[in-house]
């Protein structure tokens, strides 16, 4: 039994949790921009008690906890979907900066004690571990005894879920030794020296782990696209960006290492292609043109002799066989019986696209900025591309992705470093703001683009429109690892 | 499979030295954490000694959960550290072993572990999948597998765990910490051809061109583009959970085809059909008899459809025998005998398409399996894969096996060579009645007149059921020869003595002949006083005008018309019956 399956009565509690969290986070976020009195608090708080006091009648009690990351409603996981995704991922990361690792309501409660825990953890200051006594002891003054709150429980390594900086430095390496181990992969695949999968799966869960506490840090990292040999990088990019779509969309941890190793090997076959056709600059000749396009089939097979059969040797057979077939099989290899692309299939070959476009326009004859690219793909989705998957992709990359150069309406030039998991902010990310000092650009502050000016109330900065990086000579990468 | 005990492993010593730890009496956690290390162990030595479904192991696995859940409960969390050879709680050794093939420590250790966590809230399946994950991390291919994958998998709530990998980076790796060290690496190349324009199909894309478009007419910033419908949300839940599902595996088929249709190189076309056979196996381990039979139904098509190389329609060829051979036959008795779900129609769906090589051990299992539905399921396909080879079966006319003799008898029947005559014929002289009814079954299903002869001599065999089985074959067989024989018997004294259900076979069987040349015989036994008395002349003319009736022509009509005038009531009855059969039979509804 891999991971324990969820029973009707799970799903729905599942679902319900899910949708209590959604309103808690509403009324969490609220206590940001309004007055306690204000009726929008009123009308969020009410709507979570909609769902909070039938659920403490009928179960006595709701309980909610976070168990690394995940959130489980009164002991059932809550289920990711890609509707929800996002919210679950915030408060998840609301409460983790607060140390709040538990809440739970003994009786039903009112409007007025709800909005007074609300303000309370709103209020908190960051990375306390000491923050649930205080609100512990703040409830208990104003006599509400039945909400309780708890320590966030970590075990000491696990520490690190908290500190970006450890975080970023944790994706670094999993990023890097990733490239070394496709490289070792492939090359000894060449030399024909037995293959250690053992590895690989134990970077794509590190990688999956990563992706799961916060993508943004390996998403950032994907911007780089010419390091070492580009199959390696690309290999390694491809891999992120499949995992960080599936975990949107909810496909459970162990499937999404297996989607990840999928990605990392998705073109095994080109180790095949001879060297001269394979990095030839100028154009191929139609013999040439075959021997490329056979790297899907040729990579299915490789795998096939490299590993057992199993669920992943049959996700890579997959990942490497379609990831040029397209979402309506016009691509190749020519199918002899129509088939459904798989949906790992499909995952692949989007993030094959994307990091295939992205590359910068130093290395590349064909320069794409990420909006542009986004652009093609929306046009292509139903054709080339999932649609249903390409606006999962575009929600999860934003419309600006991580790398993006922008011109913001005071003139500054900044780099999109983080995307808003709120699907209302999705054009208002945070972005390194660059400076030009002793002939370079360097990276200044972090300007959050949702804040807002406390006397006008208009947001402090715009983005005017997307920069081209090579014009500027930027490589996006320097500034994101 | 039952695990196989070595005779040194014929009792099982769960005493595990624990070393005394100076002050431990006083410290109420420690003891109890040594307590549970010490459980922990006597485990880990059960899982090595007994098989995975012996009841013993949930025994041990349910005395662990309590003890896990008494100390979670006291103390919160659990947390075991993991040394070379050692187990540590808060830093005190509480076991050692140096032994490598037996140190439970060492096992963990050199994955990578170096703690393990327990948490409050621990639950049975947790701890059932640790128990299952260090008995298979004895066994996983370590160029494949480890515990640290093994337990990250299986995604435990309350069981977390601390591990390097340090040890699989056999060279140090360069992570880039500044910028220049990170443009050290930098490839500045121009990228190959293909790497430009394989996403494209066309073969002078012209990109810029087409982003340039894109970039007017992108919609991005319109929010509604990328909004997810609820729909859209359902329908990919449904396709992860449909992914994610455990038959997914077998999609691999497809692709397995698609590169059968297009591999000419004799290594990698191997690999695909090698890889074929496995997925065979996995199906029919599973019991689906349907996809297999699809899967064996495509491997002709693709024989029939492709100009295949020599070599290519051999490797396929014998994959089409595999799929039959003892093995994989084997294997389907095991699951014919155990799963009463199977969907016997299925079975045979598959059991068709095989060789004429699978007979013999279809033969085999046939003289083995116990579940009689099964039986006739595979007689049924030897009748149909065994056409041509008849003298693979004859062998066993004289088997021990009563019940095998009369699988065979059958399936030669239904194959229906005369040539298998002589073998019936030593399965009409059987001692086991149950095998001559089956012969008699089969002449008549073989025909012919040297089957007739042997039928006719059955008319009057001692036993019942066989006069009556040999009169319907005869009937059915429909020759005038045998029309004959029947009607001796019907004419006979000893006839009216018969027990009514033979008498009704006889006369179905002159009926079934449906020749004018018995009316007479016919005629007469409608019309002629009973000798015997009323009671048994009556129960024979429904039989008689039944049997005019099955006839059908106007000549047997006329004597049932002729019938419905008599004076006797027991006629008109019979008659009319007779001649409703008739017009019902001429005017269905």
């Amino acid at each position: 039994m891999p991971e324990k399956q969820l029973s009707t009565q799970e799903d729905l509690s599942s679902r319900m949790g899910a949708e209590f969290v959604v309103r808690l986070y509403r009324l969490l976020k609220g206590t940001a921009i309004y007055d306690r009195n204000n009726v929008v608090m009123d009308q969020y708080a009410q709507e979570c008690l909609q769902v909070l006091n039938p659920v403490v009648q009928s179960e006595d009690h709701l309980f909610l906890k976070i168990v690394r990351d995940n959130l489980f409603f009164n002991n059932v996981k809550i289920q990711v979907r890609a509707d929800n995704y996002p919210i679950l991922k915030a408060f998840l990361m609301e409460m983790k900066k607060r140390w709040i690792g538990e809440i739970e309501f003994s009786e039903e409660v009112n409007k007025e004690h709800l909005k007074e825990l609300l303000f309370l953890l709103s209020g908190l200051e960051e990375n306390n571990e000491g923050n649930y006594l205080y609100v512990t002891k703040q409830l208990e003054y104003k006599d509400i005894g039945h909400i309780h709150v708890g320590k966030l429980e970590f075990f000491k390594d696990e520490e690190i879920y908290i500190d970006s900086e450890d975080q970023k430095r944790r994706s670094k390496e999993v990023y890097f030794k990733s490239i070394n181990m496709v490289k070792e992969v492939m090359e000894g695949i060449k030399s024909q020296k037995v293959v250690n999968i053992r590895k690989a799966k134990r970077l794509m869960q590190n990688a999956v782990n990563a992706i799961m506490q916060d993508d943004s840090a390996l998403l950032g990292l994907a911007n780089i696209k010419n390091y070492d040999e580009y199959t390696f990088n690309h290999s390694v990019n491809v891999a992120i960006y499949a995992i960080a779509i599936g975990q949107r969309i909810g496909i459970p941890k162990k499937h999404l290492s297996h989607l990840g190793m999928a990605g990392l090997f998705h073109d095994i076959g080109k180790t095949r292609v001879p060297k001269e056709i394979l990095n030839k600059a100028g154009k191929l000749n139609a013999e040439e043109w075959e021997v490329i396009r056979a790297h899907p089939v040729v990579g299915a097979e490789m795998v096939m002799r490299m590993k057992e059969w199993g669920e992943l040797s049959t996700r890579m057979i997959t990942g490497a066989f379609e990831h040029h077939l397209r979402y309506d099989l016009s691509g190749y290899p020519r199918l002899t019986r129509k088939k459904k692309v798989s949906l790992f299939g499909r995952i692949i070959t989007l993030a094959d696209f994307y990091d295939a476009l992205g590359r910068p326009r130093v290395y590349n004859r064909f320069p794409y900025v990420s909006e542009k690219i986004l652009g093609l793909m929306m046009e292509r989705s139903g054709k080339d591309f999932d649609a249903i998957l390409v606006k999962v992709f575009v929600n999860m990359i934003g419309i600006f992705p991580l790398g993006t150069l922008v011109l913001l309406n005071t003139n500054e030039m900044g780099i999109v470093v983080q995307i808003q998991e709120e699907a209302d902010l999705i054009d208002r990310p945070k972005v390194a703001l660059l400076f030009y000092k002793e002939g370079q650009y360097r990276k200044g502050k972090v300007a959050d683009l949702t804040e807002k000016d406390e006397t006008t109330g208009e947001y402090k900065w715009k983005i005017v429109k997307t920069l081209d990086p090579n014009e500027y000579s930027i490589n996006v990468a320097e500034y994101l690892i | 499979m039952p695990e196989e005990i070595s005779p040194e492993k014929k009792s099982l010593d769960l005493t595990e030295e624990m070393p005394l730890i100076e002050g431990m009496d006083t410290d109420e956690e420690l003891l109890l954490a040594r307590d549970l290390t010490s459980f922990f162990l006597k485990t880990f030595k059960a899982i090595r000694f007994y098989p995975p479904d012996n009841p013993t192991i949930k025994g041990f696995r349910d005395q662990l959960l309590k003890k896990s859940q008494y100390f979670l409960n006291k103390y919160n969390s659990f947390t075991l550290q993991i040394g070379e050879f050692t187990l540590s709680f808060k830093d005190r050794i509480l076991y050692e072993n140096r032994d490598t093939k037996s140190s439970l420590g060492f096992l963990l250790y050199k994955d990578g572990l170096r703690e393990l966590r327990f948490a409050k809230g621990l639950e049975e399946w947790e701890v059932q999948g640790l128990m299952d994950v260090i008995r298979g991390g004895e066994h996983v291919n370590q160029m494949e597998d480890d515990l640290v994958t093994m337990i990250w998998e299986r995604d435990f709530v309350h069981i977390s765990y601390l591990a390097t990998d340090e040890f699989l980076d056999e060279n140090p790796i360069l992570i880039p910490e500044n910028v220049d060290q990170f443009r050290s690496k930098l490839v500045f190349k121009p990228l190959a051809y293909n790497v430009q324009v394989d996403l494209l199909e066309e073969e002078e894309p012209d990109l810029e061109k087409m982003l340039s478009q894109t970039v007017r007419e992108t919609p991005l910033r319109d929010r509604s583009v990328y909004f997810l419908t609820p729909e859209e949300v359902d329908h990919l839940r449904n396709e992860v959970e449909g992914e994610i599902d455990p038959a997914f595996v077998f999609n691999v088929i497809d692709i397995l085809f698609e590169v059968l249709t297009l591999e000419q190189e004799q290594e990698p076309y191997q690999d695909a059909v090698n890889l074929l056979l496995k997925m065979l196996d996995g199906l029919l381990t599973l019991g689906d008899f349907q996809r297999a039979s699809e899967l064996l139904k495509r491997l002709y098509i693709l024989v029939k459809t492709y100009e295949l190389k020599d070599w290519q329609a051999k490797a396929i060829h014998q994959l089409i025998e595999s799929g039959g051979d003892e093995v994989r036959i084997e294997r389907i008795g095991k699951i014919l005998e155990r799963e009463a779900e199977i969907r016997l129609e299925n079975v045979n769906e598959y059991l068709i398409l095989l060789q004429q090589s699978s007979v013999k051990p279809l033969i085999k299992l046939l003289g083995e399996l116990k579940n009689s539905k099964a039986r006739r399921v595979i007689c049924d396909a030897l009748s149909e894969i065994g056409k041509n080879v008849i003298e693979l079966f004859t062998p066993f006319i004289d088997d021990r096996r009563w019940y095998l003799v009369r699988n065979i008898a059958y399936i030669l029947g239904r194959i229906g060579k005369e040539k298998a005559l002589p073998y019936i014929q030593k399965a009409f002289n059987h001692d086991e009645l149950r095998v001559r009814r089956e012969a008699v079954q089969a002449l008549g299903l073989i025909g012919g007149p040297k089957a007739v002869s042997l039928l006719i001599k059955a008319l009057i065999d001692k036993d019942a059921r066989i006069r009556a089985m040999s009169a319907i074959n005869l009937g059915r067989i429909g020759k005038n020869v045998g029309l004959f024989a029947l009607l001796e018997v019907v004419q006979s004294k000893d006839f009216q003595k018969k027990e009514p259900a033979e008498m009704k076979a006889f006369l179905d069987a002159i009926g079934m002949v449906g020749s004018n040349e018995a009316l007479p015989v016919l005629q007469q036994m409608i019309e002629r006083k009973s000798l015997f008395g009323i009671g048994k002349k009556d129960e024979t003319r429904p039989g008689v005008a039944n049997a005019l009736a099955m006839i059908g022509t106007p000549e047997a009509r006329a004597i049932l018309e002729k019938g419905i005038n008599s004076k006797e009531e027991s006629i008109r009855n019979a008659c009319q019956q007779a001649l409703r059969m008739i017009s019902s039979r001429e005017s269905p509804v």
